[in-house]
């Protein structure tokens, strides 16, 4: 009876019963298929991807987005789930990297060389002239991290100021208002407030540890989303010279009036934003110690919280260089 | 027996076919309603949202937050199917929108066109419309508001949704159901067939192995258990039983009836034939000494008579060859003997080593019967040139022996042979033995017959203690 059962034919039905079973359960889920979904704020950097979205090589099918004017609200998106990935500064991730571990940096996308400044009122003429005077931080983004290594340069400490948290899209008005007397601001907002009559005090040249906008993601879409991740990542290597050109193209009217800038406003953006290649991101992210990595360290340092000798000694732990390395081939 | 034309192979066949039959009827059914509910959750969202964002625009309008309004908009853009969504003022101007871009443009010069007229209507009547386009693929939601305080300053809410990706994963939903459906009903079907194998088929197997055994005369127990198929074979082992019985009575009334004939003719014709021939030889006699020319016909008269009695006595003993000798089966398997060597001029031994154990006189007819048929039909049909046939009887086990140097009997067709081997098996089973044919041991050719049994007290005419 045994030997019977055990016969070549039945076992081959068991395994084959099984084997359907196996099937039923994991058949793959059409939620495999749903679109990847993207959180993109008003940084001009990253309008390659919307130039990308506009020339129709991110189809609506496969790229959902989610653009956010606001950066807290941009870090929250991520945060909470809502979107899989988000084009944000390196300042932001590290404070998410808080509470949410399950964040990878992909892709560094620019380095601000000059589209991110300390911006003040006519009154005010150095940075001297802050002492004790308020100035408004947008805390989700890379300015307190701006404003400590400018004042540290002038030999002022954060104490001598009176620092007040400020969302980007506020401080056109409150600067206007005089409600502070200067704001840490990026484009496109900095073009628009000095278009108002304010003045730089300091920008991102000066500062030690760069100013860089990320591609992060969740850690299940790396998996999940491989294959759009990639056309991501490709489009946005694809559409950087035509944004860097900044002259009239199929989708440029949408970059111009979304930024709500005139060709040579963004132009002169652009400019002060280095794009950084495939092979300039692998440089970046695969130097132990110096790099990207360097500036988790000194961004997590700088950020005062609590965090385990092993997370600031391995930064690496944040970042995934697979995609790009995929790319370069 | 092929696995498709098997009970198991039908069964299991035949319920997948019928499943995946009802699976495809049903995806169509369900695809249907997915998507029905898909286009329902669809008007619910834009309802919703339409509605909420309405009211907060209006608020936010009032009290001068757009960048409140911009983060407004920002989250409408979560919903997977909403493709665009707009905030116009009274003058038809995109103040805020999920896609930044066309803040600024009229309403006519972004992708919304077709809005135009529904936003009209919608201020008109101050009520939210929503409609779908004739392919039921688009859905726009136009929600008014109050942007001021004047009745007359009425923005919209534009939302335009698009289900194209929602009904695809409707349809996806369907069909990955039903495969998943598909999947489970053939993982069931070949578990289906393994329960029908090891449960139904074997036990089928088993009562066609107890049918075949009777039917070659074996004599083996049914099937047990309880089930249908234990109660079949039993009342299968119930009827052959009630057959063999009905045989032996058959076969015993009709041996009796056949030796009765023949002692009747031994003892009364032959006896008379015997006497007539006696006074027919004592007339011839008187005859030739008177002189007679009547001598002569009376002698004929006497021989004739003695032929007579010659065939007489031969049926006699064909018809009872064991009853009617004094010696019993040793004289008559000798007289056989003669016979065969006399008929067929084929050399035949036929050693009967049985004497000191008295069987009964039915047992000794069927042991005799067995070794006629066996001698006859070896002469017969496989031309040897020796035939040699044993009976032994060690502890009880009787054991009956026919080998010939001819050639090979054919267990192919035996079965379809006629009579003769029914009626042999039947005397071998009415022995409680059964019939079996080999190729001889150590020998190039011909076949050994056997039947061997154990003998019971019945089977002795003064039954021999029983070995301990």
């Amino acid at each position: 009876m045994i030997r019977r059962s055990l016969s070549p034919g039945r076992c081959l039905v068991v395994l084959l019963g099984a084997a359907l079973l196996v099937l039923a359960q994991w058949l793959p889920r059409h939620g495999q298929d749903s679109p990847l979904r993207v959180a993109i704020g008003m940084w001009t950097g990253s309008e390659s991807l919307l130039l990308a979205r506009e020339r129709g090589m991110l189809p609506d099918s496969r790229f959902q987005w989610m653009e956010v004017t606001w950066p807290s609200a941009l870090s929250s998106t991520l945060d909470n789930g809502v979107v899989d990935a988000a084009v944000m500064s390196l300042e932001s991730v590290v404070t998410l990297l808080e509470n949410d571990e399950d964040l990878r940096v992909i892709c560094v996308l620019d380095e601000s060389k000059g589209a991110d400044a300390v911006i003040a009122r006519n009154n005010i003429h150095s940075m001297n002239d802050l002492k004790g005077r308020r100035v408004g931080v947008d805390l989700r983004g890379p300015g307190q991290h701006l404003l400590a290594e400018i004042l540290a340069s002038t030999e002022m400490k954060m104490a001598d100021i009176e620092m007040v948290s400020i969302l980007q899209p506020e401080m056109v008005d409150v600067l206007a208002r005089g409600d502070v007397a200067a704001v840490v601001v990026s484009e496109p907002w900095m073009t628009r407030i000095v278009a108002d009559g304010a003045h730089v005090l300091k920008d991102s040249t000066s500062v030690q540890t760069p100013i860089y906008r990320v591609l992060v993601v969740k850690t299940p879409a790396l998996k999940a989303h491989r294959q759009d991740l990639k056309e991501l990542l490709r489009a946005h290597f694809a559409m950087m010279p035509a944004l860097r050109a900044a002259q009239t193209c199929a989708g440029m009217d949408a970059v111009l009036r979304r930024q709500e800038l005139q060709p040579d406003e963004l132009a002169d953006i652009i400019s002060r934003v280095h794009h950084l290649s495939i092979e300039d991101n692998l440089a970046l992210m695969k130097q132990q110690g110096k790099g990207i990595s360097k500036a988790i360290t000194e961004l997590m340092r700088l950020s005062r919280r609590e965090r385990t000798q092993r997370e600031v000694a391995m930064p690496g732990l944040w970042l995934d260089s697979s995609l790009l390395e995929e790319l370069s081939l | 027996m092929s696995g498709m034309r098997s009970i198991k192979g039908t069964i299991s066949f035949s319920v997948l076919l019928l499943g995946l039959l009802l699976i495809a009827l049903d995806k169509s059914r369900n695809e249907q309603l997915l998507v029905q509910r898909g286009m329902a959750r669809m008007e619910r969202e834009a309802q919703v949202t339409g509605m909420r964002l309405s009211g907060v625009m209006q608020y936010l309008f009032r009290n001068d937050q757009r960048r409140v309004a911009d983060l407004e908009m920002s989250y409408a853009a979560v919903s997977q199917d909403l493709s665009l969504g707009l905030v116009c003022d009274e003058a038809d101007v995109v103040r805020f929108a999920s896609r930044l871009q066309w803040r600024g443009q009229k309403l006519a010069d972004t992708p919304l066109t077709s809005a135009v007229s529904a936003a009209a209507r919608s201020r008109a009547l101050m009520e939210g419309i929503t409609e779908w386009d004739g392919h039921r693929e688009h859905l726009l939601a136009v929600f008014p508001f109050f942007t001021g305080y004047g009745l007359t300053s009425r923005g919209v809410v534009v939302l335009a949704y698009d289900s194209s990706l929602a009904l695809d994963r409707a349809r996806a939903d369907a069909l990955q159901e039903s495969l998943v459906r598909a999947c489970l009903l053939a993982a069931t079907c070949l578990m289906l067939w393994l329960t029908l194998d090891l449960l139904v088929a074997r036990r089928v197997r088993e009562v066609l192995a107890y049918t075949q055994a009777i039917k070659v005369g074996q004599d083996l127990l049914p099937p047990g258990g309880k089930d249908e198929l234990a109660a079949i074979a039993q009342g299968f082992a119930e009827a052959v039983e009630q057959l063999h019985e009905t045989e032996d009575r058959l076969m015993e009334s009709s041996e009796a009836e056949r030796r009765r004939i023949g002692r009747d003719i031994h003892d009364d014709v032959c006896q008379r034939i015997s006497a007539a021939q006696l006074k027919s030889g004592v007339l011839s006699h008187l005859l030739a000494r008177e002189a007679s020319s009547h001598s002569i016909l009376a002698e004929e008269v006497a021989r004739e008579l003695q032929d007579a009695s010659a065939i007489t006595r031969g049926f006699a003993h064909g018809l009872a060859p064991v009853g009617v000798e004094r010696e019993g089966l040793s004289a008559a398997l000798s007289e056989l003997r003669d016979q065969v060597v006399r008929t067929y001029g084929v050399a035949c031994e036929i050693a009967y080593d049985v004497t000191h154990e008295p069987l009964a006189v039915w047992v000794q007819t069927h042991v005799f019967r067995i070794i006629q048929e066996l001698v006859v039909n070896a002469a017969k049909h496989a031309k040897p040139t020796r035939i040699e046939a044993r009976v032994t009887l060690v502890d009880r086990m009787l054991r009956i022996e026919v080998e010939n140097d001819g050639a090979p009997f054919l267990m192919k067709h035996e079965t379809e042979k006629g009579l003769g081997m029914q009626f042999l098996r039947q005397r071998a089973r009415a022995l409680g033995g059964h019939l079996e044919f080999r190729p001889r041991p150590d020998a190039a050719a011909g076949t050994l017959a056997l039947c061997e049994t154990r003998l019971e007290d019945i089977h002795f005419t003064h039954p021999p203690a029983k070995v301990p």
